[in-house]
């Protein structure tokens, strides 16, 4: 099924579609792969879940190759998050060879859920007005209006040097505001168990779990949204491949088939990002929140019918 | 925060930045030769588990479909691999030793996941 042209070409829009989703709505695209594999291509479930976890690498392998660089991705609290999502998601991944079909599509229709609700209530790229800044008080040093005249060096030392920064904290330079963000990084315990939990479901479901971790990351740890989906975003490839690895020794991984997926999204990727300029994501999230939903239902009544794959 | 540390994160983050687009366009590149071929040639899945690594390195250097295809699929899974380790050993340079410690657990876990599923 898998080396012939017209299907492999199919498979290839497919992933491009997810791409151009993922960069529009700034999700990893799991969400949508799964079921478009599975409902409208007939994949088995464990080959679908295979396939999105690897694509889900390439994705935040592309996209984190920039946030990391211009110093929006808090690398070391990445790093010590990453302990919880990769144990979660190797547990996960194991597990994912124990549950039935049936079993996997109705834990992926719940999780679904958040996912839509998430996306029509807009969860966005772009920072609030005041930067998305953590809804704690912060130190004087932080979130001042920049003096006129201030120049960027003595702005970068006025916010980053303060008692904010050291530990897991950081401090970014907002362009969207036009001066340094710092925060300091709290309630690590709590955030380390929720991304144990965000890698179980990332390794059981071939999801990124980006919908669990940047609302941990900036809810509960205190770090303003960009950083916070930028963080996720660093985190998200090496929480896929610890449970990728078993997925390929199970030979769930359909080399052809996930090939098409992954190039479908790299492209669909590059095209999402020039095309969100022009799109309004709160729309299309709406519309699309409706889809997950209706695909979610979907799901659901093919895995108590017993018609899975 | 000192503008050395800020200067550390920057070139942190290059190195880190250079080593994902490797992997993604080395990966990339394998994936679409071996999807072009199997294609072509419409060589047929085998059935079971894929191939050891000696195996597959061999399939690779007779640039046969299916090998370049699990090569390609292989080196994306590595890529976020070799950015801990990447990591790990910037911060092993700077005498930065807890956060190095955290990225060796990581790198150990996702180590015994490797070894698990390819060998």
């Amino acid at each position: 099924m898998y080396t012939n042209p017209f299907n492999i070409g199919f498979i290839f829009l497919a992933g491009a579609a997810t791409g151009v989703l993922g960069a529009v709505l700034g999700t990893g695209g799991g969400v949508f792969l799964v079921p478009g594999l599975v409902l409208g291509l007939g994949v088995p479930m464990h080959y679908a879940i295979a396939t999105s976890i690897v694509s889900v690498i390439a994705t935040s392998s592309a996209v984190a190759s920039f946030n990391v660089e211009n110093g929006t991705a808090n690398m070391p609290l990445g790093m010590t998050l990453e302990v919880a999502t990769t144990t979660g998601a190797i547990v996960g991944g194991a597990a994912a060879g124990w549950f039935s079909a049936r079993a996997l599509q109705i834990v992926f229709a719940l999780v679904m859920v958040p996912t839509a609700l998430s996306m029509w209530h807009g969860r966005t790229q772009k920072p609030a007005p005041d930067g998305g800044g953590p809804p704690r008080d912060q130190d004087q040093n932080q979130n001042q209006n920049q003096d006129q005249g201030e120049n960027p060096a003595q702005d970068q030392d006025r916010a980053c040097g303060g008692p904010s920064a050291g530990g897991l904290g950081a401090c970014y330079f907002d362009e969207a505001l036009g001066r340094h963000v710092a925060y300091r990084v709290e309630r690590l315990w709590e955030g380390l168990g929720i991304s144990l939990i965000a890698g179980g479901l990332s390794g059981l479901l071939g999801i990124g779990g980006g919908v669990f971790k940047v609302p941990a990351l900036h809810l509960i740890c205190g770090v303003p949204i960009k950083a916070a989906a930028a963080t996720s975003n660093f985190m998200i490839g090496v929480t896929a491949a610890a449970s990728a690895f078993l997925y390929y020794g199970r030979g769930e991984l359909r080399e052809a088939l996930t090939a098409a997926v992954v190039l479908g999204v790299l492209l669909g990727g590059l095209v999402g990002a020039r095309l969100n300029r022009y799109i309004q994501g709160r729309v299309v999230g709406k519309l699309f929140a409706v889809l997950l939903l209706g695909a979610a239902a979907q799901m659901v009544w093919r895995a108590c019918a017993g018609g899975t794959s | 925060m000192s503008p050395e540390s800020a200067a550390d994160r920057s070139r942190a983050g290059v190195l880190v930045r250079r080593t994902l687009l490797a992997g993604v366009l080395i990966s990339g590149a394998s994936l679409l030769l071996g999807l072009a071929l199997v294609l072509v040639t419409g060589a047929e899945r085998p059935k079971g588990p894929p191939p050891p690594l000696g195996s597959l390195l061999k399939q690779v250097a007779r640039l046969e479909g299916r090998g370049l295809l699990n090569f390609g699929l292989i080196a994306l899974m590595i890529t976020p691999v070799l950015r801990v380790l990447v990591l790990a050993l910037r911060w092993t340079a700077e005498y930065n030793y807890r956060l190095a410690a955290i990225a060796f657990a990581v790198l150990g876990l996702l180590g015994m996941s490797l070894w698990y599923g390819v060998g």
